[in-house]
């Protein structure tokens, strides 16, 4: 999983998580929302149910004066309690119709009755009861029921009085059932009581007659709906205008409006006007820290959840990518040729790269932990590893160092490192290790030496050389007395010189094939003779291989004069191997004469034995063991290999030191 | 291997890698009527002979081989006293640079009659 997928991966979980968590609040909130409607529908219900109740109530009572139009209070309390029970309604009353030209004769009753002292009244401003004003027609209450409380409205005129004067003129008017705003009922005592008054005229033979009223106490009924859920905090009626458009159905199906969130706005028709029923409400603080409590809790999951991806998958990451990017790294260290070790400050190897692995010991030993200056790779002379351990220091100070580092001799040969010891600065600004890197320069190091000892041999070769043709020239006179015999043997030794520097010129002066140095000196003095020559091919230094040549001049010199060269069926073997262990090996030369003139030991030793014998001793430690046994010379030649093995640049660079540690 | 009508005890030490060098100077010296003290072809017994025998005068070839040189020697040898001529083929060496205000030195091939005047200047007695 990449970065961009991870972060992609965690934005579309915070956006579960805020889905799941809004889904979580919505559930509950629609649950919560659903379970207020329902409540607030059933309570509607209950308004629908007492009202329809009520004005049923009305109805049969209209039906009751238009069946018995001359019913007085007794027979209403009759009818009204022969119909069972009802519910809603405050009062029911009966208004008869009383002409202005009649109110005297009725008011002399309802005085009679003991029903009115003032006949027919109105209640003024101030709620104090009033004879009604003069007016064509009154409509006086000649019966009343209270379904609770039980006060006497009789004589009321409901026409006189300003709120009640509109429905119940245009319920005579159309003879339809209408109904009152919230207007305070007559009954009220001190303490006014609000509500609803529906009036149904009775028609008897097309005239009105007198009007059947119902009440209801609109802060009851109010109540009534309220108490139905603690969830409904509040239910307001608001009652329209009067309207009776053209004859409607004062009663039209409810609709009800429950698009806002714990709100139902329910609207009904009764009687002519339009009541908007709005209950509203909220759920309680309990169901409220439900709600968000899910909610959270869902969100809260989520984010984690998010974050923990998040977290993982960048963990993860960036794990991978330090991963790869070590093991990038690690394969670009494995992939280069120079060796690559990581030390820490101390020099100890931290790691080391596959070059640097393998070069030590053949990965047989773990570096890991070691002073880099003490593993086996480098050659041992300690002023080589105190150069790479002061390296080492210098660079734990912050410096780069570059230095060359003998490698230690492998059958491969002997490597130079050029080694570069590099600080790496951690973020702090401290040393945190070392990066040493060695890069295998044997062949450069090789060139230069060859070049720069090229050089010094050959100034020093030309001078010892004529050094050594004085010293010749010095002895040879003095062995030899004639002027011939002298010439002769001083041509000899100079032009064998001569030979042995062309060879080691050819080969720049770094050393010469013994076999070729062998077979060179020897082709002067051949004639013929079987000489086998039989020896590994080896390469020697250039000292040993001018101090070879010249004894093999001598050794030929002697031969062809006196020895084993000086017949036709002469023989000659010449051969050398090698005898000892590693380092303290010698290089055994034989030569061995055979069907020869019978050999005498020559009364005086000249200078060429003297040569043969005591050049290679002093020049190259050897022995010379020279035989002059009577069926052939033999000679045997033993030299450490150590003094007479081939100039590598290694060698050089092994003197490059010791000058250096002397200096 | 004092020669004949020389005078007893006054030793040339010759130091020098190359036999057939080391053979001419040991000539030369005898030639002048000196005693010879080696050839050393190394430092370290050419050192282990001066300790017991002290020679008037020495002839060290600078370079002996493999990095080897006769540094100790010339050291010792001025610590003793012991006067020394340097026989060198490099212009260079290090022991030249060290002696060459103090001490002969004669490039290679050797005047070998100038070799034996200085011998003779430098091995004299009450210098």
């Amino acid at each position: 999983m990449t970065a961009t997928q991870s972060r992609l991966a965690a934005l579309v979980i915070v956006a579960i998580a805020v889905a799941a968590a809004a889904f979580a609040y919505m559930s509950w909130r629609k649950s919560q929302v659903d379970a207020f409607s329902a409540t607030a529908k059933a309570a509607l219900a209950n308004v629908d149910l007492v009202l329809d109740r009520a004005l049923l109530t009305v109805r049969a009572v209209q039906g009751y004066y238009v069946a018995n139009p001359d019913a007085d209070e007794e027979d209403l309390i009759g009818f009204v309690e022969g119909m069972g029970p009802v519910s809603g309604l405050r009062a029911l009353a009966f208004y008869r119709r009383v002409a202005e030209a009649d109110r005297p004769q009725f008011e002399a009753e309802l005085l009679r009755a003991g029903r009115s002292p003032i006949g027919i009244w109105t209640l003024s401003e101030d709620r104090q009861r009033v004879p009604a004003a003069p007016a064509d027609f009154h409509y006086p209450a000649t019966a009343t029921y209270f379904f609770e409380g039980n006060a006497s409205t009789y004589g009321f005129d409901i026409r006189s009085h300003p709120q009640r004067r509109f429905a119940v003129d245009m319920a005579i008017q159309t003879h339809l059932g209408t109904s009152t705003d919230v207007v305070t009922f007559a009954s009220s005592g001190q303490e006014p009581v609000h509500g609803v008054i529906f009036y149904k005229p009775v028609v008897v033979d097309g005239e009105v007659i007198g009007l059947v009223s119902g009440s209801i106490d609109i802060d009851r009924l109010i109540a009534t709906a309220e108490a139905a859920s603690s969830d409904i905090r509040k239910v307001d009626i608001e009652i329209g205008p009067l309207e009776l458009r053209g004859g409607a159905p004062v009663d039209t199906p409810n609709v009800t409006d429950d698009s806002k969130p714990f709100r139902v706005v329910d609207h009904q028709n009764h009687s002519g006007r339009l009541w908007r029923i709005d209950v509203s409400g909220t759920p309680g603080p309990a169901d409220y820290a439900r709600g968000y409590g899910l909610m959270t809790l869902v969100l809260l999951a989520g984010l984690g959840a998010a974050a923990a991806l998040v977290g993982y998958t960048t963990a993860a990451r960036r794990g991978q990518e330090l991963q790869s990017a070590e093991t990038r790294l690690r394969r670009t260290l494995d992939g280069l040729v120079p060796l690559v070790f990581m030390t820490d400050p101390d020099g100890q190897v931290v790691s080391a790269n596959r070059a640097a692995r393998e070069s030590v010991e053949a990965g047989k030993t773990d570096v890991l932990g070691l002073p880099i200056d003490k593993l086996s790779l480098w050659d041992e002379d300690p002023a080589n590893r105190d150069a790479l351990q002061f390296a080492i220091l210098r660079a734990a100070r912050g410096e780069e160092c570059r230095l060359d580092v003998l490698a230690a001799e492998t059958e491969l040969g002997q490597a130079v490192y050029d080694v570069a010891v590099r600080p790496v600065t951690a973020v702090n600004g401290d040393i945190s290790h070392l990066v040493v890197s060695a890069l295998d320069v044997t062949e450069r190091v090789e060139a230069a030496e060859t070049e720069r000892l090229l050089m010094r041999e050959l100034d020093h070769r030309m001078k010892n050389t004529l050094q050594v043709v004085q010293g010749v020239v010095r002895r040879t006179a003095r062995g030899h007395e004639t002027v011939d015999a002298f010439e002769n043997a001083l041509l000899g030794r100079i032009t064998t010189m001569a030979r042995a520097h062309d060879l080691l010129a050819r080969e720049r002066w770094l050393g010469a094939d013994l076999r070729t140095v062998v077979l060179q000196e020897l082709q002067p003095f051949e004639q013929g003779q079987s000489i086998t020559v039989s020896g590994s091919p080896i390469r020697i230094n250039p000292k040993g291989a001018l101090a070879f040549a010249l004894a093999i001049h001598e050794l030929g010199t002697n031969a062809i004069k006196y020895g084993a060269l000086s017949v036709s069926e002469g023989r000659l073997e010449i051969g050398w191997e090698f005898q000892g262990e590693a380092d303290d090996r010698c290089l055994v030369f034989h030569w061995k004469e055979s069907n020869g003139p019978k050999v005498a030991a020559p009364d005086r030793r000249g200078f060429g034995s003297l040569l043969l014998e005591r050049s290679i001793t002093y020049d190259l430690d050897g022995t010379t063991q020279l035989d002059f046994a009577p069926d052939g010379v033999a000679c045997r030649i033993e030299i450490p290999w150590d003094r007479i093995r081939p100039m590598t640049a290694s060698i050089h660079f092994r003197e490059r030191l010791a000058e250096g540690a002397g200096s | 291997m004092s020669a004949g009508g020389t005078e007893p005890g006054r030793r040339v030490l010759i130091l020098e890698d190359e036999f057939m060098i080391a053979m001419e100077f040991e000539t030369v010296v005898l030639d002048a009527g000196f005693d010879v003290l080696g050839p050393f072809s190394d430092a370290e017994s050419a050192l282990a002979t001066i300790e017991t025998e002290r020679p008037v005068a020495a002839i060290l070839d600078v370079n002996l081989g493999h990095g080897a040189t006769s540094l100790p020697v010339a050291e010792r040898l001025s610590e003793l006293n012991v006067p020394f001529v340097l026989c060198t083929g490099y212009q260079t060496a290090d022991l030249v640079q060290r002696f060459g205000e103090r001490v002969p030195i004669l490039q290679k091939p050797v005047d070998t009659a100038l070799l034996v005047e200085l011998l003779g200047k430098i091995a004299s007695p009450g210098t």
